[in-house]
């Protein structure tokens, strides 16, 4: 009786050591794991002053000894799919790129999702799949990815991936204009101007227009310079010509035509034809198609006061007009070239 | 005049009350080394608790998912090798959870109340066995020292009333036979107290240097810093968890699918 009661101690004292023991091998091994985190956060914080001194091969390789001591250092994985995305200290490899994006995605990184989603959209080292690039875009955007989100709202507007949806397209890019993303904050805006998704609100486009232009983005300067005039806020004609400067001085092709046209004209402005085409000829620096044909029919037909009929300097402006591509929809510029050419003027 | 009336003290008399007020002196000292060391282990126990629960856990998962990959790999496998590291790895998963889920893992965390350091002092003070004056007396110290130090982990602050209010008046009431004897047993009782102070900083040395003090050392520092160093390395090991247990799933498709 005794015997076994001593021997029923002993056993259990046995085994209580051994727990101890065990639970001593996990103190020791979380130290040793705690020692690697360390030092790869070490690594980690070398490569990002490397990437700020611009010493680029550096960057790379302190990336690569981040993730070989801790192969769960989701920044540093996304990191170093960028550094061989772009080749940034290290060959270009696609490959190698989505394969770093992939581990740090699967693991919940939402820069790395968003990545993974571009690589995918684009074929970058991986065969080229929208449905696949939306739904690791998706994941991202799901975790507040203001990039993500512009990305999955393009991709309901045309149903690239997923299925056309202008109401998701609205609801994404809301989700990201409402955390200052002054693109989807323009889109948005657009939406509510043109009804899409959503029912036309005048006023509503204006308030998500004037986010993005405070925020300096020229297409939504210009947006927002007519939809003042067209009513979608109290109508201040200053404050429209304000944002129309705004947006042509930001070098904004379109609104660069359109300043043109109101010195052209004297709308809103005192008439200046000079000021006129100094802005038509900027916008057709900016390629802006009706700035070109403008200038283009204007020596064709003599049209405007400052400017007589120019055949030779019409052609010119024809020709650039169908190097930039813009004669596709229209025909126009080869038409009168071909007619021109033929009859010998302005050869 | 007056001195005339006190009698003086002999020499014997004197080196006994010197070496008295020293024995009281380091008992005091003594009384708080041990508060400082039985702190020091409740601390270290809490914190393995803790890092049992939130850590520890993680790494019997981690090591479960390993060892059924390893069992996958052996069974799919059939060799000896692939066999024999399945067992490896079953064992470590077992050593694992044996630990994360074991009773050290049961420790709650460790606040003493100013009131609870007091009465241990104090319990301290007067059980303490090395101020025993006889073998005897020195057992049932010894028995006593281990209820106080159990009653100040758990913070039985009752545990500790009871045990004081059990005591004798004094260690020091029973006198030995003439002055000599005083002396002699007064110096055994003063090396005794050098020694176990001595021993108990060397505890606490070697306390400092175990892995899971210097765990905590670097997750209290952190929590200067505004972390959560267990968190982080949950974090961590959660991470490889799921890879582990991606590979599990993986490769158990690839043994249905055969």
């Amino acid at each position: 009786m005794r015997g076994s009661e001593s021997q029923t101690a002993l056993v259990v004292a046995q085994s209580t050591a051994l727990v101890r023991k065990a639970a001593a091998k996990l103190a020791k091994r979380g130290l040793g794991d705690l020692w690697l985190l360390e030092s790869a956060e070490e690594w980690f914080e070398r490569a990002k002053t490397a990437k700020s001194q611009n010493q680029l091969i550096e960057f790379f390789e302190c990336l690569q000894r981040t993730v070989a001591l801790d192969p769960e250092h989701r920044d540093g994985l996304d990191l170093l799919g960028m550094a061989y995305h772009d080749g940034i200290g290290t060959l270009r490899d696609q490959v190698a790129a989505v394969e770093y994006f992939r581990r740090a995605a699967e693991r919940g990184h939402a820069e790395a999702q968003y990545h993974l989603g571009l690589v995918y959209d684009y074929g970058h080292g991986v065969a080229r799949d929208q449905a696949g690039g939306a739904a690791w875009e998706r994941k991202a955007a799901e975790q507040g990815h203001t990039g993500a989100q512009y990305r999955l709202a393009g991709s309901y507007y045309w149903g690239n991936g997923v299925p056309k949806s202008r109401f998701q397209a609205a609801e994404w890019y809301r989700k990201a204009a409402e955390q200052g993303h002054a693109a989807s904050q323009y889109e948005l805006g657009k939406m509510y101007h043109h009804a899409e998704g959503i029912a036309k609100n005048l006023f509503e486009a204006a308030e998500w227009y004037r986010k993005a232009a405070n925020l300096g983005y020229r297409d939504a300067q210009f947006s927002l310079s007519y939809t003042i005039e067209e009513g979608g806020a109290i109508l201040d004609r200053l404050e429209a010509m304000a944002w129309l400067h705004k947006a042509a001085e930001g070098g904004y092709g379109v609104a660069q035509r359109c300043l043109g046209d109101r010195y052209f004209w004297g709308d809103g402005v005192p008439r200046d034809r000079t000021q006129g085409m100094a802005w038509y000829l900027k916008a057709t620096e900016q390629r802006d198609c009706g700035a070109i044909y403008k200038l283009a029919r204007m020596y064709a037909e003599g049209e405007g006061l400052e400017v007589s009929q120019d055949l030779a300097k019409a052609a010119l402006w024809y020709r650039k007009a169908v190097d930039s591509g813009c004669d596709h929809d229209y025909g126009e510029a080869t038409r009168w070239l071909e007619k021109h050419t033929e009859t010998g003027e302005g050869a | 005049m007056k001195t005339d009336l006190v009698r003086r003290l002999t020499p014997e008399e004197e080196e006994l009350a010197a070496k008295r007020e020293e024995l009281a002196r380091l008992e005091s000292q003594l009384a708080d080394q041990e508060l400082l060391l039985a702190s020091l282990k409740a601390e270290l126990a809490a914190f393995e608790g803790l890092y049992l629960r939130r850590v520890g856990v993680l790494y019997a998962e981690l090591d479960e998912w390993n060892a059924l990959l390893a069992e996958l790999r052996a069974e799919q496998a059939g060799t000896p090798e692939a066999k024999a590291e399945a067992g490896e790895a079953r064992a470590q998963a077992e050593e694992a959870y044996s630990a994360a889920h074991g009773e050290a893992a049961n420790v709650q965390p460790f606040t003493p109340s100013p009131g609870l350091k007091k009465l241990y002092r104090e319990a301290a003070k007067r059980v303490h066995p090395d101020t025993a004056t006889d073998e005897a007396d020195r057992a049932r110290r010894e028995r006593l020292m281990k209820e106080v130090n159990a009653a100040y982990a758990t913070g039985d602050e009752g545990a500790l009333r009871r045990i004081l209010a059990g005591l004798d008046a004094s260690p020091h009431a029973v006198q030995g036979s003439g002055i000599g004897a005083d002396l002699i047993r007064v110096l055994r009782q003063l090396k005794q107290l050098r020694d176990r102070i001595a021993a108990i900083e060397s505890e606490i040395a070697g306390l400092s240097e175990a892995d899971l003090a210097k765990l905590k050392a670097k997750a209290d520092l952190a929590v200067t810093e505004g972390r959560d160093l267990l968190a982080e390395m949950a974090a961590n090991i959660q991470g490889r968890v799921n890879v582990a247990r991606q590979r599990v799933e993986k490769k158990s498709d690839e043994g249905t699918g055969k």
